[in-house]
């Protein structure tokens, strides 16, 4: 989080219009517009407004349906890491699109590009598949473990009583299915 | 900083026991405080918790103005209903925060309106106080179209909280 001098008050973020803005499809003064340059724009004029965060969910696919475009949430996060000084950068995480090792040091290697900006929001999902927030919950294990230097194999996820990578394996493979089958919401 | 999101039992205790914040989506101000004070009442080691909720703000000079400014947006929304028809029936509907959702129906993805940001700029930087007051101590804001409504948000009403609360 940033350490700069806050206003009294509330901090205010907002929304990166990840799939275009959320309300409605048909606003003749904003039609969905989901892409980088539109929501790197965004965010420097709201930091230049005085907000504070952005959040920046996560979504590989738009739920809206596939002719519309998704901004990409990592990459993107990466890239307004290095474009702004103040604001925090927040993603919304679902859990095990990456697997935790690698999301881990993603996720790391954004906070130093931000220079310690770089927040997560781990939610469960409206995905219909698994237990999103057990998901959230040992992802954050192997995250932890990851961070503390001690993830070598996949096997010690298991050890640690965290899902084994077959288990791991499984889940990625229904997302994946789900993805194919145009079904989910992911 | 961790934040996290979800009103299931689970989304509840992970929360409290691993999160430095906990986001809601966008409902009234009672039942915002009301479950500010039942996560308070939770056992937690560390740093108190933190709250957050998300908000669409349809702030304008007079109440009328907002007022239209609200009917417009569910108008527009009127017309996706095929499109957000479809993307609820891909999602599993034993989900406890979109029961939540269900039950107080709004716009945006964090179903913002929920809160009740529709007004001139001063009652709508009131109602944001009274948020904070009870507990929020970030909001999440959407708004349509964006920049414009944006850019309105961080130059009238902005002022108006940082003053009021700094008047207490």
């Amino acid at each position: 989080m940033t350490s700069a001098v806050k206003r009294i008050g509330p901090r205010f973020g907002i929304w990166a219009v990840v799939y275009g803005t959320s309300a409605s499809l048909n606003h003749p003064e904003d039609p969905p517009d989901a892409s980088w340059t539109r929501n790197r724009n965004l965010v420097l004029e709201a930091e230049a407004l005085g907000i504070d965060s952005v959040l920046v969910a996560q979504h590989i696919v738009n739920p809206f349906g596939d002719e519309f475009d998704q901004l990409e949430t990592l990459t993107s996060c990466a890239a307004l890491a290095e474009r702004t000084e103040e604001l925090e950068i927040i993603a919304a995480i679902k859990p095990y699109l990456f697997h935790p090792a690698v999301f881990a040091k993603m996720a790391l290697q954004i906070e130093e590009i931000s220079q310690g900006r770089f927040s997560l929001n781990m939610r469960g999902t409206s995905l219909n598949f698994g237990k999103q927030v057990s998901l959230s919950r040992h992802m954050m294990s192997a995250m932890s473990t990851v961070a503390n230097g001690c993830a070598s194999s996949g096997s010690s996820y298991q050890e640690n009583g965290l899902p084994s990578t077959v288990t791991i394996s499984s889940w990625m493979v229904t997302a994946l299915n789900l993805l194919r089958s145009g079904e989910s919401v992911l | 900083m961790i934040y996290s999101g979800g009103e299931s039992e689970a989304a509840l205790k992970l929360s409290v026991e691993l999160c430095d914040t906990w986001f809601m989506f966008g409902q009234p101000l009672e039942d915002v405080a009301r479950k500010i004070a039942a996560m308070r009442r939770r056992p937690r080691k560390g740093a108190p918790l933190n709250y957050g909720v998300s908000a669409f703000p349809f702030a304008r000079p007079t109440q009328s103005e907002a007022e239209e400014a609200l009917a417009y947006a569910f108008e527009l929304r009127e017309k996706d209903r095929e499109v957000y028809e479809a993307l609820h029936k891909n999602a599993d509907p034993e989900v406890v925060t979109s029961k939540v959702i269900a039950s107080v129906p709004g716009i945006g993805v964090g179903n913002g309106t929920g809160c009740g940001f529709t007004g001139s700029y001063d009652k709508v930087a009131q109602r944001i106080v009274s948020f904070y007051n009870a507990g929020i101590e970030i909001i999440l804001l959407e708004f349509q179209p964006f920049e414009r409504e944006m850019r309105r948000f961080a130059e009238e009403v902005m002022p108006c909280v940082t003053r009021l609360c700094s008047l207490k």
